[in-house]
Parts: C-alpha cells; sequence; structure tokens
C-alpha cells in the first residue's frame, strides 16, 4: 500500500459512503429491484419444478438444491451483473470527454474505479442481496448450507465479485479506445449469461460446451459459489473450485494493467 | 389519441420525423453490422439455454422443443417491430435529466409525437430476422398448416404484442417525469419479459398466470396466440382477458403524462421539483 498513489483504506471508505449516498437517492429503483428479484425467484423456481416433473434424474442433484441454485443465481443478480460494473461510468466519462479529470486525479485509476464499484456493491449486497436471501428462505424454499459450505460460498463470492470486476473494468478500457461500448456490453452480457451458468447450471452442458466454459473464466462468476453453497463443490472440490477463482483473478489483474498501460499512452479523447 | 391538429397531420409529421431518423442513422454503417450481430449472439445465447434444458428434460410442460422455439420466434417477431420503432424509449431518462426534452415542449406539434419520431433502430431488424427464421424452422417441423384466417390473427397478434412492450416500456420510461430515474425500471421490465416469453405461461402456476394476464399482460405477446395456433386449447381463455391487453396500450399512453393537456401542468410542477434555476411563470410554453 503506497500512500503516493493513494492506494489506501481511508481513500476507499470515503468513495464507500459517496457510492451509498448516490444510490440511497433513487428509492423507487430499489423498490423495483426488489419486486424484480421476487418475481425472478419466484418464476425460476416454477421452471425448475416443471421440468423436474418431467425428469427428475437429468441434473444429479435433488430439486431442492436445484431450486436454491436458480434462486441464488437470481439474488447475486443485484451485485454481479454487469450494468453495476464501472464500464458504463467509464463510457460515460469518455463520451463526455471528463474522463481526464479521473485520470488526472493524484489516485490510480483502477482502484480509484474499483473502490468506487466495491462501495456500491456493499452498499447493493446490504441492501437488496442480503433482504433477497431471507425473502427466499422464507418463501422460496431456499436451503441453508452446511457450515463449511457456507464459509466457502462466502470466500467464494468475494472472489467472484473481483474476478466479475476486473472482467468489467476491462471492457471499460476497450471503451477508451472503441468509443462505443454498448455493443459490446451486450455481446458480454449475453456471453456471460450462457457461461456463467446463473439460469443453467454447466453441469448439464452437452460436451464441448461444457470443456469450453470450463477454460472461461465466466463460472467463476456465478457457477462457482452457487455450486458451493448447494454443497455440489465439497471438501477437496471446493478448494480447487477457490484455487480457480483465485488464479483467475491473477491472470486477470496482470492483463488488466498491462492493457491499461497500453490504453493510456494512446488515449484519445473525444471532444476535450 | 393525439387531438389537437387531426390524426392526418400527426401521421404526416411522424412519417417526416422517421425521415429525418434515417437519414442521421445512414451515417453509422459500422455501428449498424456491430448491432445485427450483438443481436444474433443473444438470440443464439437465449434459444441455446432453451435448447440444453430440453435436451436434457425432453419436454416442459408438455411443450416440446419446436413449441418452444414458435413461441420464441413468435415474440421475436414482434420484438423486432417495437425495436424499430421504440428501442429509443429509453433515452427519455437521459433527456429529462439533461433538460433536452424541453425542447419537444416549445415546438408546435405534440411532445409524444416528437419523442415518439426522434429516432429509428435497427437492432430490431436483427430481432426481426431471428424471430422470422425461427418461425420457419419451427413452422416446418411442426406441420403447420393455416387457413387465411389463421395467418391474418397471426399477423395481428404480431403488431399488437409489438403495442404492448411499446406500451410496457413507455410506462417505464415514463416514471422518470416523477423519479428522474426509470432505467432500474425499464431493465427489469425487459429482463422479466425476455424471461417470460421464452417459456409457456401455465408452467408458472395460477397466481403468476393472473399477473401476466391482467396487471403485466405480456402473457398476449406471444402465450396465448400460440396456444390457439399451436391448438392447445387445454384451459379457456376469456374474452375478458382479450379485453384487458386490448386496452392496455391506450391506457399506457393515457396514464402516463404525455397528455397534452396535463403535461403542461405536471411539467411546471416537474422543474420546480428539480429546482430550476428561471422562474417557471416566466416561461410560456406553447403547447399546441
Amino acid at each position: 500500500m503506497k500512500a503516493s498513489n493513494g492506494v489506501n483504506l481511508r481513500t476507499g471508505m470515503a468513495f464507500l459512503r459517496n457510492e451509498f449516498y448516490n444510490l440511497s437517492v433513487y428509492r423507487v429503483s430499489f423498490w423495483l429491484t426488489i419486486l424484480y428479484t421476487f418475481l425472478m425467484m419466484y418464476s425460476v423456481g416454477y421452471v425448475w419444478r416443471a421440468l423436474y416433473a418431467a425428469n427428475p434424474s437429468v441434473t444429479g442433484v435433488s430439486l431442492p438444491q436445484m431450486i436454491s441454485y436458480a434462486v441464488i443465481g437470481v439474488a447475486l443478480e443485484s451485485i454481479l451483473h454487469p450494468r453495476n460494473g464501472p464500464q458504463s461510468y467509464i463510457m460515460e466519462q469518455v463520451r463526455k470527454g471528463t474522463i481526464e479529470m479521473d485520470l488526472l486525479k493524484p489516485i490510480d485509476f483502477q482502484f480509484y474505479m474499483f473502490a468506487k464499484n466495491m462501495g456500491r456493491l456493499l452498499v447493493r449486497f446490504l441492501f437488496l442481496v442480503l433482504p433477497s436471501f431471507f425473502a427466499a428462505y422464507l418463501l422460496f424454499s431456499l436451503e441453508l448450507p452446511a457450515l463449511p459450505a457456507f464459509l466457502g460460498f462466502l470466500c467464494s463470492l468475494t472472489c467472484s465479485v473481483i474476478v466479475s470486476f476486473f472482467l468489467n473494468f476491462i471492457l471499460g478500457l476497450l471503451s477508451m479506445v472503441t468509443m462505443n461500448i454498448k455493443n459490446i456490453n451486450w455481446g458480454y452480457n449475453a456471453v456471460l449469461r450462457f457461461f456463467s451458468g446463473q439460469m443453467v447450471p454447466l453441469w448439464i452442458f452437452p460436451g464441448i460446451l461444457r470443456v469450453i466454459s470450463d477454460l472461461l473464466p465466466f463460472r467463476c462468476i456465478y457457477a462457482i459459489p452457487t455450486s458451493i453453497y448447494i454443497g455440489n463443490y465439497a471438501g477437496v472440490d471446493m478448494f480447487r473450485a477457490l484455487g480457480i477463482q483465485l488464479s483467475w483473478i491473477l491472470l486477470l489483474w496482470i492483463l488488466s494493467r498491462l492493457l491499461m498501460k497500453r490504453v493510456f499512452t494512446k488515449v484519445m479523447i473525444q471532444g476535450g | 389519441m393525439l387531438r389537437k391538429g387531426g390524426n392526418m397531420r400527426n401521421i404526416r409529421l411522424y412519417g417526416q420525423f422517421l425521415r429525418v431518423a434515417v437519414l442521421g442513422k445512414i451515417q453509422y454503417k459500422a455501428d449498424f453490422l456491430v448491432g445485427i450481430i450483438s443481436i444474433l449472439v443473444l438470440n443464439a445465447v437465449n434459444l441455446s439455454l432453451l435448447g440444453i434444458l430440453v435436451y436434457n428434460f425432453n419436454t416442459l410442460g408438455n411443450w416440446n422443443i419446436w413449441d418452444l422455439m414458435f413461441l420464441y420466434s413468435f415474440w421475436m417477431l414482434s420484438r423486432g417491430i417495437y425495436g424499430v420503432f421504440f428501442w429509443h424509449l429509453s433515452d427519455l431518462e437521459e433527456m429529462i435529466v439533461n433538460g433536452t426534452f424541453d425542447a419537444y415542449l416549445v415546438r408546435p406539434a405534440s411532445p409524444f409525437l416528437q419523442f415518439i419520431g426522434k429516432d429509428i433502430s435497427y437492432t430490431g431488424v436483427g430481432d426481426f430476422l431471428v424471430g422470422l427464421l425461427g418461425f420457419i424452422l419451427a413452422g416446418t417441423q411442426i406441420k403447420l398448416q393455416w387457413q387465411a384466417g389463421q395467418w391474418f390473427y397471426f399477423v395481428i397478434c404480431v403488431i399488437s404484442g409489438a403495442l404492448i412492450q411499446m406500451a410496457i416500456n413507455w410506462i417505464g420510461a415514463s416514471l422518470c417525469f416523477w423519479t428522474t430515474r426509470s432505467g432500474a425500471a425499464m431493465s427489469i421490465a425487459e429482463r422479466f419479459t425476455t424471461l417470460m416469453q421464452q417459456y409457456p405461461v401455465n408452467i408458472f402456476g395460477k397466481y403468476f398466470q393472473i399477473f401476466v394476464t391482467c396487471f403485466l399482460p405480456v402473457a398476449f405477446i406471444n402465450y396465448y396466440p400460440s396456444m390457439i395456433l399451436l391448438h392447445k386449447n387445454t384451459e379457456q381463455i376469456y374474452l375478458w382477458q382479450y379485453c384487458t391487453a386490448g386496452s392496455f396500450p391506450d391506457a399506457a399512453y393515457r396514464g402516463t403524462g404525455l397528455d397534452q393537456r396535463r403535461q403542461k401542468i405536471r411539467w411546471h410542477r416537474e422543474l420546480k421539483v428539480l429546482g430550476y434555476p428561471y422562474s417557471v411563470k416566466s416561461i410560456s410554453y406553447h403547447v399546441p
């Protein structure tokens, strides 16, 4: 932690507070998100019930486990959807030509974005994800995990938030080059939905798709924490899964640092 | 609906607005390609996820893979039409926040018409093509043999599906007149609709079916029409359900305050809330 480039806890806390105020302004959005999460939890539960009614032995896990999987996928969307990443902020600043103000700040740009984003996600976690879990337990038959699985889930969720940040940040860097990220964001969103295992668990993917999904970082985002929660990865499997997440964090961190250096050397500011 | 000035004038104006929008769009060709490609990817993802599920489980509430394909492409066709003309509804939020919506209020034409005619989008073309392809594919597999009446009903349903989506999104977008932020509402409606359109509604249980029939009538976009066209009349469809869907777009338009007479009052109130630096009374809006 070097004080010279602003990487310290106090700066981080300041961003966190700021994000909390930002979010608390828009209360209607908050209630709508809660409503959406409830509707989605209710409906994914029914999709799996209908599927299990036709053929209960396909996934290899029990119906309550599968419903828990699906419901957690929905609950985590409040923090893991790319909409909450830093890339839309970066894009907006590039478009307005005010990104230079962010780059001139006496703080490392990536840490700045990270602190800002973590503030946002922490607030969303406390006020959206936790109530969703509570509601899911009461209303949508979410199962409670064993203690080791629960601890593993918390570690894994932290990792998945960081992986998701790095991927979003890399998209944000791309937006500095391409000037338009809307369509790329869409494509990313689609790929993430497919290979992250949010809606459909990756282990029922047929042959080649399963291999591809194993090689991509997207499964770190939803599939690993959720599988740990429902007890599908236990013991050694759990630690291996955490190891995979950590190595992706390292890889993406190095990648994003290299990319950031390259982009900044030839950053062009639209209209600035 | 747009009373002042006569409907013919409004339609002509709308045509002119669209012409200008198209001319503006033609400038960016690269954007066109990327847009179409990302739509194709998105649809491929939705269809493959559904495909993987049905491949593993064989059926979903007595709908097989081709029935579901039919359901999905039905939605895509109407969504394509919606997308071409109304994709920019989500811009309303940004225009309100930046104050650029004001320009529409001082011009001698309906603000609603100007906003609707502001832009045209080709992402809808991608959706429409996917829908057409899926429809042909599913149609040949199901071996559809329709009379002229059924074709007519199909086309009407696709168009009204587009209007229902427009109405829902319009309600979402115009929330920002009160809250200044509507992005969340719109993306929620969007994601929810996407989920609903992929699966037959009857698997979600009774209460949900009532919800998507009477309150947020997304079941009318493709589920009820598909049930009739694929002869899946396992349940009865009551007339009153159709009444809900028929009146929905109109109710949406009336209820959300771009009705011109109310607009003026509401806008003044909004300006006060937003704390505009100038006195609201000193500006006389020309509302035709």
